[in-house]
């Protein structure tokens, strides 16, 4: 029988405009494989104009500088099974650290006011 | 028992378009251990108009096949029956890609060879404000080693089954 996998999540607040945050996460000893990521907010409408970030997992760069938020957003109409981004056959957890590296750009379609962004990361366990 | 992995690496591109171009070469330079390109991208930063801005059209290195072409189009907003018929609904945003989850996605192509130097030119259709064209790469890097796993040793039961048979004829 497969384990059922595990969400984990980690959150981030920008409270100023063209704020650049970098923040490492610890995962648990038990995550083995990291299988999908998923990015929200609860200002959505900020995320997907303004948001950009780098996320490194165990050291192995994942998705590089300027990589948009817009890419790893879903949806309310998406089914959950569908909601992540996965990330082939998985990113082994390794010494459990996840680098992120956000950053906050200007936006015409979307005026700056403080919001969160939560990463969500489908973890399997050992 | 030797182990490996491929990785995958994405390579961002940002473009600046300040004007309408016609034809506007783009050379992206990827990484000299990229064995094959796996998937490719298009955003554009905002822009206010929803009509199609041009086309990128990407070709490998041998410089015999165009193999994508992608549509421009400023992302976020979907034409809705709702939007169409100017009904309010408040705060609800259905016609935005963070409700239907029609956010930007990555489509899978497959290009091997010798992609060092990829190709792309971007034909500009319309222009109204300047914008910035930004180009995914998604590739596929060469083989990398990540352990030697030892083999199974027998144990000796088994090495009994293993060992040569006297047989009388």
């Amino acid at each position: 029988m497969s384990k059922r996998p595990v969400d984990k999540f980690y959150s981030i607040l920008v409270e100023t405009e063209s704020q650049q945050i970098s923040k490492t996460f610890i995962l648990d000893k038990n995550v083995k494989l990291v299988t999908g990521v998923q990015i929200t907010s609860n200002s959505p409408k900020h995320l997907f104009y303004r948001g950009s970030q780098r996320i490194e997992i165990s050291g192995d760069e994942i998705f590089p500088d300027d990589f948009e938020s817009k890419i790893l957003m879903s949806g309310l109409a998406v089914s959950p099974d569908h909601k992540y981004r996965t990330l082939g056959d998985g990113v082994i957890a390794g010494n459990g650290e996840i680098k992120v590296q956000y950053r906050d750009a200007v936006s015409a379609n979307a005026v700056f006011e403080p919001y969160k962004v939560t990463f969500i990361f489908l973890c399997e366990m050992k | 028992m030797v182990v490996t992995k491929v990785k995958r690496k994405y390579v961002v591109v940002n473009v600046e378009i300040d004007k309408l171009h016609r034809f506007l070469p783009i050379e992206v330079r990827l990484m000299s251990n990229v064995r094959r390109i796996t998937g490719i991208l298009v955003t554009v930063s905002e822009n206010e108009s929803v009509q199609r801005l041009g086309t990128v059209v990407f070709q490998a290195s041998d410089e015999s096949d165009v193999f994508l072409m992608m549509e421009v189009r400023s992302q976020g907003i979907d034409m809705n029956d709702l939007a169409l018929s100017g009904i309010d609904e408040g705060d609800f945003e259905s016609n935005c890609a963070w409700a239907t989850g029609h956010v930007p996605t990555i489509k899978r192509v497959n290009v091997a060879g010798d992609n060092v130097f990829l190709k792309a030119w971007f034909k500009g259709e319309t222009f109204s404000s300047a914008y910035i064209l930004r180009i995914y790469i998604e590739c596929e890097l060469s083989e990398e080693l990540t352990g030697v796993v030892t083999e199974r040793l027998f144990d000796a039961d088994e090495k009994r089954d293993l060992e040569p048979v006297e047989i009388n004829l």
